[in-house]
């Protein structure tokens, strides 16, 4: 076993215990709506926000496929917990593949420290696709930031927010303290499901930045930032899956009650109800399978990106956006159909609603809204018969 | 009942439906109203003060009421299953005896599970002289909150009857415990009977005939059905509303409007062929199902048919609410448009029986010209079959 696959073990033996801890009660938090703070705070503690970081910076230097694990993991007893980090472990990626400097140092201080970063970065403006009604603009006071953001997920937990801006018409990212005076985080997400990944409005009125925290985007620079958040998304759904199959299993083990329709004397025993779990059983496998080659697609385009062949990192981020699109299309309508299937195990009860077995479909479905796949299977469609490159950053706004 | 009245009474119902959920505000008004309608003696013949309609025409009516309110047109399910097996029923006296209560509303809920480990009955007929009275708990009483009367299993000795009393005697209590994700405000919760009097005159001792058997356990499941596909219809309405209000897109700038968009189109495309393949399955069974036969190879048939249409139905509309969110970004997941409400009625429902465990029966017969013994009337019982697990039969 290399060196980096031992890491990646090892990490995910240390954190299952807390993950299975923190799994305990999703449900009643879900259906209590109660935010987890505690248990970002005992994620933080335990070293879980630092795991990609470093050595020298507190971390575990876990791999892109070890961090994914652990994120399906979480999410396998939480996927609200594993959604909500989404930014946090984006931005940790983003600041290692920027190039030296004292706010890059300052920066990995901070998650050093323990930093959560959330984002802000979607809008429910009327703005134009491509353009953002958010901000930052030059006063004799110093810099302010104004906007509104939507789907603003994590930051609720986070120490710092990543904002995305307009100033002058350039695009920018303004790295605001959230409790700044001028920041107001709303908890009014009200999706029916990823409840609690705290994804509501931001608010930004007069923030005073600091030149240092700001930014520019640039788009000649290539990132595979893009797929880096598709992954997180689907590390979630991949995890649902997981507790897809977990559920079955319980259920049917514990099921008491006899079926005068069933092939045998207990569901246990059901040839069908079998079936019907061995069917989950694959389609949980096909995800983490998607799962794990595009995180591995992923691991490549970093370490081109950090070997700066500016040649061989077009050509693997481009792998990766294709194998990110591609995942996306297998792990989505696998795990969706499987939430779907569970049921077919059998019994009315299963729809009791403090089981809360619809919560995999609600929550699944929650994600997979976040990017419709339709558009993604048309790009690749698209790059497999015309060569069309597919595209990197996807964006939302009016036609 | 007229179609203009029904259809007026659907269109101030169905706004208030996802508020109705949200709140679980139950139905009683609703109810209310469609007994003012006419619609507890919809099959009825007219001569006996009912509306006379055919099956196909009530199963038209079950959808578009489930379309607007899926609760409510699930409400109903006992009641038509009664009124069914009256209509085929050879005692007159004991058919006009209904009509009149029909004729002016009364609604018939059912209470036929108990919650044991296996499918014994625990709910029992007492005899004390002539006065009979029926004591027992029941599960999965879809209907039976708002009803007038409850049609119910029980145990003569050791003989299964059928007993129908008051729903509004004391010692009759329904309870709003229905603790499901879906189907919220159908009252499938408890009922409890406390020395309820049961009048002779309904309590029916089954002859065990296996047409009429046959044609019941196809109502069981046509009438699910039936609420599907309103149910399917609705999110098809619902799915259209959002696209053609909606105004962002996703990808680049100079992109056609959600309603413009192929990919869109598809999807919508998509369900409105589920929605109406749905619709014209259940209509079609309904269609077979509208003259009682005395053959057990003819009932048998159309209950293999309602089989075969719920294989095909359940995941087809199932698969289609659960893609129809593909038409739109993480708007379509916000609990005020709900839109998740139709996959959790429709999973509800399709949990409430066991469906894919009938996919091998069909397949037994196919292969071998036989059925499991649950599909043997008058083998083991000679009276009703037992209700599979958790059946609101």
């Amino acid at each position: 076993m290399s060196e980096t696959a031992t890491i990646d073990r090892d990490l995910a033996q240390r954190f299952a215990p807390l993950f299975d801890e923190l799994g305990r009660d999703a449900a009643e938090r879900e259906r209590e709506r109660r935010l987890p703070y505690a248990e970002v705070e005992a994620l933080r503690q335990a070293g879980f926000t630092r795991v990609t970081l470093p050595r020298r910076y507190g971390g575990e230097e876990a791999t892109h496929g070890g961090l994914f694990e652990l994120l399906a993991e979480l999410a396998r007893r939480d996927p609200n917990l594993a959604q909500l980090f989404r930014s946090h472990f984006s931005y940790i990626d983003r600041t290692l593949h920027a190039p030296a400097s004292a706010d890059r140092e300052a920066r990995l201080a901070r998650l050093a420290d323990g930093a959560i970063v959330g984002n802000a970065s979607h809008e429910r403006s009327t703005a134009k696709v491509g353009s953002l009604a958010t901000r930052l603009t030059e006063t004799p006071g110093g810099l302010r930031l104004n906007g509104t953001k939507f789907y603003s997920t994590g930051t609720l937990f986070a120490d710092l927010v990543g904002v995305a801006a307009e100033q002058d018409g350039e695009f920018v990212s303004v790295l605001v303290e959230t409790d700044a005076t001028g920041v107001e985080r709303i908890d009014d997400w009200t999706g029916f499901g990823q409840r609690l990944t705290g994804s509501g409005t931001t608010v930004f009125t007069e923030v005073a930045v600091d030149a240092s925290a700001v930014t520019r985007r640039e788009p000649e620079r290539p990132s595979h930032g893009g797929a880096f958040v598709q992954l997180v998304l689907l590390a979630a759904v991949t995890g649902i899956g997981r507790a897809i199959v977990d559920d079955a299993g319980v259920f049917v083990r514990t099921r008491t009650r006899t079926y005068s329709h069933g092939a045998a004397s207990t569901a246990q025993a059901d040839p069908i109800v079998q079936e019907v779990v061995g069917e989950l059983s694959a389609k949980s496998f096909a995800a983490d399978a998607a799962l794990a080659a595009a995180t591995t697609a992923l691991g490549r385009s970093s370490a081109a990106i950090l070997g700066a062949d500016p040649d061989l990192v077009q050509e693997r981020i481009a792998a990766v956006e294709i194998a990110t699109a591609r995942a996306q299309l297998v792990i989505l309508p696998a795990v969706l159909d499987a939430a779907t299937a569970l049921f077919d195990v059998g019994g009315a009860s299963a729809v009791e609603t403090h089981r809360a077995l619809d919560r995999h479909w609600r929550n699944a479905r929650t994600i997979a809204s976040h990017n419709p796949s339709r558009f993604k299977a048309r790009a690749i469609g698209d790059h497999v018969v015309n060569g069309t490159p597919v595209a990197s950053w996807w964006s939302t706004g009016e036609a | 009942m007229s179609a203009d009245d029904f259809d007026s009474f659907l269109s101030s119902i169905r706004g208030g439906a996802v508020s109705r959920e949200t709140d679980r505000r139950l139905l009683f008004d609703e109810v209310a109203e469609l007994k003012h309608l006419g619609f507890a003696a919809a099959r009825v013949p007219v001569a006996s003060g009912g509306g006379g309609l055919t099956l196909e025409q009530l199963f038209a009516r079950l959808i578009t009421l489930s379309a607007a309110d899926s609760s409510l047109g699930h409400v109903w399910r006992g009641h038509i299953l009664f009124v069914e097996a009256l209509l085929a029923s050879p005692d007159t006296a004991y058919r006009e005896h209904w009509f009149a209560r029909l004729s002016v509303g009364d609604l018939v809920g059912n209470a036929q599970s108990e919650r044991h480990a296996t499918a014994h009955l625990e709910t029992v007929l007492d005899r004390d002289g002539e006065l009979l009275t029926v004591t027992g708990t029941k599960y999965y009483t879809t209907g039976s909150i708002y009803a007038d009367w409850i049609y119910l299993s029980a145990l003569d000795g050791t003989d299964r009857v059928a007993v129908t009393v008051s729903a509004h005697d004391p010692g009759t209590r329904s309870v709003d415990d229905w603790d499901g994700f879906g189907q919220p405000l159908t009252g499938s919760g408890t009922t409890t009977f406390d020395r309820v009097p049961v009048d002779p005159r309904d309590l029916v001792v089954h002859s065990g005939d296996a047409a009429g058997w046959h044609r019941t356990g196809a109502l069981q499941q046509l009438i699910l059905l039936g609420v599907v596909a309103g149910i399917a219809q609705r999110a098809l309405e619902d799915t259209v509303d959002y696209v053609r209000a909606r105004r962002r897109t996703v990808g680049h700038a100079g992109e056609h409007l959600p309603r413009e968009d192929p990919l869109v189109q598809s999807i919508v495309g998509q369900l409105s062929s589920v929605v109406h393949t749905a619709r014209a399955l259940v209509l079609a069974s309904a269609r077979t199902l509208d003259e009682p036969t005395s053959d057990p190879d003819a009932a048998r048939s159309a209950l293999l048919e309602v089989f075969r249409v719920q294989q095909v139905v359940l995941p087809l509309v199932l698969d289609a609410l659960s893609r129809l969110f593909e038409v739109g970004g993480a708007s379509a997941v916000g609990r005020s448009t709900a839109l998740d409400r139709h996959w959790r009625n429709v999973r509800t429902i399709a949990s409430h029986n066991p469906a894919v465990q009938r996919s091998a029966a069909l397949g037994q017969f196919e292969l071998n010209g036989t059925l499991p013994e649950w599909q043997a009337p008058g083998a083991r019982h000679e009276t009703e079959p037992v209700p599979a697990d958790g059946e609101q039969a």
